[in-house]
């Protein structure tokens, strides 16, 4: 009996006719509130090169609460967990109805850039980060290579 | 007065533009060109948190809900504002009475009376009476609700047992007001002839 509420219909043709530079997002053909997304690796990080993909799904009460971003693509970072969940205050208490989609996506390919291995979710990798900065960013470096870089 | 209009609608560079006389007044300023942030539509019934930021008044109502800050700059919404808020057309305006259609309009009850539905809302359920729908669901404020134009009903899908009865009557009856904005009360904003 659901309806699809105007602003996201209004979203999703936005993010059709202007996308945005390094990322794709696009509505399942079954669902739209769930989004196949692709987030190119930002040059001079250690991500570059690669092609990670994500799911991102549009809840109930949304823009009221935050979109739910997991990266499916395995990353090596200190803010990204083995599940692919993203610590990132602007998807928790940091969340306003005033951000969107594009906005949202803008800010985990920031993420990417910048890197914070003071506010961790993957525990082990946050602390090599922290211990080995070098070392950390050979991981990143090879987990893309690995992971995230089509054949 | 609110230098923070332009920059409360980052997501629509033709309308900051528009806005570009805000020094002068806001006579010459239509809300109708104002895209809300959260609905991401025309702002309807426009309203002014004291931070100069502009929503849809059923926008911020939703919002105010879950987290009484501003959506744009997080600045507190005073604990009263929206029972007396800020309108940017005036009061006169926004509780205008229009028919949507020969004469009728759409109403939900309250306490001791009736409220006109806003204009959008009023328009969507006129289309599904007019195409003899038993149901539809609509969004109002952050909430989704069934309308059953049987029953004349309306309900929260997430909380069905807040229901309210709805009607279709004649735009002169006399009502409360228009979706929560007060007839009887009178803000101060009420100085804009902006219709």
């Amino acid at each position: 009996m659901s309806s699809l509420p105007r602003r996201i219909i209004k979203e999703t043709q936005r993010l059709m006719q202007e996308p945005v530079p390094g990322i794709n997002a696009i509505p399942d053909e079954n669902n739209a509130r769930y989004f196949h997304v692709i987030v190119t690796g930002p040059n001079d990080s250690p991500f570059e090169g690669g092609v990670f993909k994500l799911e991102l799904f549009l809840p109930e009460d949304y823009p009221m609460s935050a979109p739910k971003v997991r990266f499916i693509t395995k990353i090596y970072h200190p803010n990204i967990d083995r599940l692919g969940r993203i610590c990132l205050d602007v998807l928790k208490d940091k969340w306003s109805p005033a951000l969107q989609i594009r906005t949202i996506l803008l800010s985990i390919q920031a993420l990417l850039s910048a890197p914070n291995p003071d506010d961790p979710l993957a525990n082990d990798v946050a602390e090599l980060w922290k211990v080995n900065e070098a070392e950390a960013i050979r991981n990143a470096r090879e987990w893309t290579q690995k992971y995230a870089v089509e054949d | 007065m609110s230098q923070q209009r332009e920059t409360s609608n980052g997501t629509d560079s033709t309308a900051s533009s528009t806005a570009g006389a805000q020094e002068s007044a806001t006579s010459s300023w239509n809300s109708d060109d104002f895209e809300c942030p959260v609905c991401l539509q025309s702002s309807l019934y426009a309203t002014r948190l004291p931070c100069g930021h502009v929503f849809c008044f059923l926008c911020i109502k939703g919002v105010a809900v879950h987290d009484r800050r501003c959506p744009m700059c997080r600045s507190a919404i005073p604990p009263h504002f929206l029972d007396h808020p800020k309108m940017i057309d005036g009061h006169q305006y926004n509780c205008a009475r229009r028919g949507t259609m020969d004469g009728y309009q759409w109403y939900y009850e309250g306490l001791n009376g009736w409220w006109q539905y806003d204009d959008r809302t009023s328009r969507a359920i006129e289309a599904s009476f007019q195409r003899d729908d038993k149901v539809c669901v609509l969004h109002i404020s952050g909430q989704e609700y069934a309308i059953d134009l049987e029953q004349m009903m309306q309900a929260r899908l997430s909380d069905p047992m807040r229901r309210r009865r709805i009607k279709r009557d004649l735009v002169t009856i006399p009502n409360k007001g228009v979706a929560g904005l007060s007839i009887q009360d009178h803000p101060s904003s009420a100085n804009n002839t902006n219709a």
